[in-house]
């Protein structure tokens, strides 16, 4: 077949800026005037903040201002729920979690200065696990919020314990089944990965407010949170995502307000390059998920009933922990028809890096347990993997997805089939 | 302690004084504003600050700026330019071998590097050349391409 565009090289808009080595990433810009930050990172997963001590920071030569959660206005903030502290006071929660930042003349002195300043910890217990999470003796994340968005570390979603999607009745499935298999799967936290570590460059602009550059790809979320926690207006708060290098869902904003803070107090241009090392430990991972499915076939290969549990490790903050644990609630059965389907979500803080989208969002672990469980099932009935697969994807006539949609448009079977021509798929 | 280097940067004489343990990517970043060297891990893991020093292509994050004295180094901004571009660049432009553009300058300087000394290259020999360089976009079937155009389109020129 021959098409005017598919299949055809088209030449990016930002191409020749690319290629020339023009392309301005915010790690590239430099200001007159401009100072470096670096910021002092959690060495502990737990631990209760006594006393934070910058003033030997303070005393170094070249140091413009050293912030901490004391100097924030509003201290709080979050894509979802209010949980997440722009600098910690009273305790730290997750290894990485930024405690204080230094504004100074060179990287090098900003570097020196964060390793001056002292922090005194009371560690606390520690969990990981979002199952250990839900015991009853396990260390509480988030004592503050008791009720209001959690109930020990289990995370509230709307109001709710657990998010649960119910279409038929999967008891009566089971009972119409010849063969049920269960399984539990874990994931694990991938990073995206993206070359270009996070960066933020804020410039204050007098009256005018602030402009700040930062490789997001949620800017006007951005400013709104910046405008509400440094309490300026939101016309006062410019924010440019200029040339973004690589973000798979990672680079939703990290610590903007906390440069943009630095830069009004010193009233000069303040620019923040993580580092790769900085990245990994700060930076948002792909939320880890324990997904348990059972479901029930006819010894035909007819799918009878879907029955998933999952629970998701949001680590110390919520972020969009919760979006990611109803998206892969209502998805996680895949392009597959069942009569009966069953979900049940929850999502747990953990001392972990809070977690977030990467190349998907919730999609990917649910994916991966459900192509399993039909690889799994496949083997046990003795039945060719893709065959097994095509009797069961939706179509024209079972077009009922578990959330009660009427499918249209369905691309799954004809796309299988050329697949397996293409592949020369043999069982 | 500042000690003076002089080296050709990109064609031109540049004299600048520099620390013992300044990078040759800190020089060029920092001090010169030559932005196209990208800095991801420093340390020497992901070729995106590829330039090359008298036409071999190193990762500018592991080399020291003092040891450039009386050298050549020659970043992406030496290569061409928007009305001039030379064949890595306008193929990687036509062909899609950039996305993000992140790893694409210390690509394409390790690209021109490899052709400079192997002009004739098959696939894995190309896919061999860039193997020091990391892309997280394109999966590398793009700028593997890229790289295979431009050397016909160069070799078609002699």
């Amino acid at each position: 077949m021959n098409f005017s565009e598919i299949g055809k090289p088209r030449p990016r808009f930002e191409g020749i800026d690319q290629v020339t080595g023009k392309s301005t990433y915010v790690g590239d810009m430099y200001l007159p005037g401009m100072l470096y930050a670096k910021g002092l990172l959690s060495t502990e997963d737990h631990a209760k903040i006594l006393e934070i001590d910058t003033s030997p920071a303070k005393q170094l030569k070249g140091v413009r201002v050293v912030i901490t959660g004391h100097d924030i206005p509003v201290n709080i903030t979050g894509p979802i729920v209010q949980d997440a502290y722009c600098l910690p006071i009273d305790k730290v929660r997750y290894r990485g979690e930024m405690i204080a930042l230094v504004a100074a003349d060179t990287e090098e002195i900003a570097e020196e200065a964060v390793s001056r300043i002292k922090v005194k910890y009371e560690r606390l217990p520690a969990v990981f696990d979002p199952r250990d999470a839900l015991q009853p003796d396990a260390p509480i994340v988030h004592d503050e919020f008791q009720g209001t968005l959690c109930n020990g570390n289990l995370i509230l979603m709307h109001g709710h314990d657990v998010s649960r999607l119910v279409h038929g009745d999967v008891e009566q499935g089971f009972a119409e089944s010849d063969l049920i298999v269960e399984h539990t799967f874990a994931t694990t936290p991938e990073l995206g990965g993206a070359i270009e570590p996070y960066a933020v460059l804020a410039q204050p602009n007098g009256a005018d407010g602030l402009t700040i550059w930062a490789p997001s790809q949620s800017p006007f979320a951005n400013a709104g949170a910046i405008a509400k926690i440094l309490q300026l207006s939101t016309n006062k708060v410019r924010f440019i995502s200029p040339a973004v290098g690589g973000a798979f869902g990672q680079k939703a904003g990290y610590f903007e307000p906390v440069v943009a803070l630095a830069a009004l107090k010193t009233d000069r241009p303040v620019r923040y390059t993580f580092t790769s090392k900085e990245f990994f430990l700060h930076g948002s991972s792909r939320s880890p998920m324990y997904l348990t499915y059972k479901m029930g076939v006819k010894s035909d290969g007819k799918i009878m009933a879907i029955q998933r549990t999952t629970l998701t490790s949001a680590g110390a903050q919520a972020s969009v922990g919760i979006l990611i644990t109803h998206k892969g609630g209502f998805m996680g059965a895949g392009p597959y028809y069942s009569p009966n389907h069953y979900a049940e979500c929850r999502v747990a803080y953990t001392n972990k890096v809070p977690g977030g989208a990467v190349r998907g969002f919730g999609m990917a672990q649910a994916t991966f347990a459900m192509e399993s469980m039909m690889d799994i099932i496949a083997e046990k009935l003795g039945m060719d993997p893709l065959e097994f697969r095509l009797k069961n994807v939706l179509c024209d006539c079972n077009n009922c997805s578990p959330t009660g949609e009427n499918m249209k448009s369905i691309g799954i079977r004809p796309c299988l089939e050329k697949v397996r021509e293409m592949s020369g798929w043999q069982a | 302690m500042k000690t003076t280097i002089c080296f050709r940067l990109n064609g031109e004489e540049m004299e600048i004084a520099v620390e013992p343990n300044l990078t040759l990517l800190d020089m060029l970043r920092e001090r010169l504003h030559i932005t196209s060297p990208k800095k991801s891990c420093d340390e020497g893991d992901c070729g995106a600050c590829t330039v090359l020093l008298n036409g071999k292509a190193v990762n500018s994050c592991l080399v020291l700026a003092l040891s450039v004295n009386g050298q050549e180094v020659m970043t992406l901004e030496g290569l061409g330019n928007a009305q001039n571009l030379h064949p890595l660049q306008k193929h990687f432009y036509e062909m899609g071998g950039s996305q993000c553009g992140y790893c694409t300058p210390g690509m394409i300087m390790a690209a021109k590097a490899f052709l400079d000394e192997n002009p004739n290259p098959t696939e894995e020999e190309v896919k061999e050349g860039l193997s020091g360089n990391l892309c997280r976009c394109t999966g590398y079937i793009k700028p593997i391409k890229a790289t295979l155009a431009a050397a016909k389109e160069i070799n078609e020129g002699k």
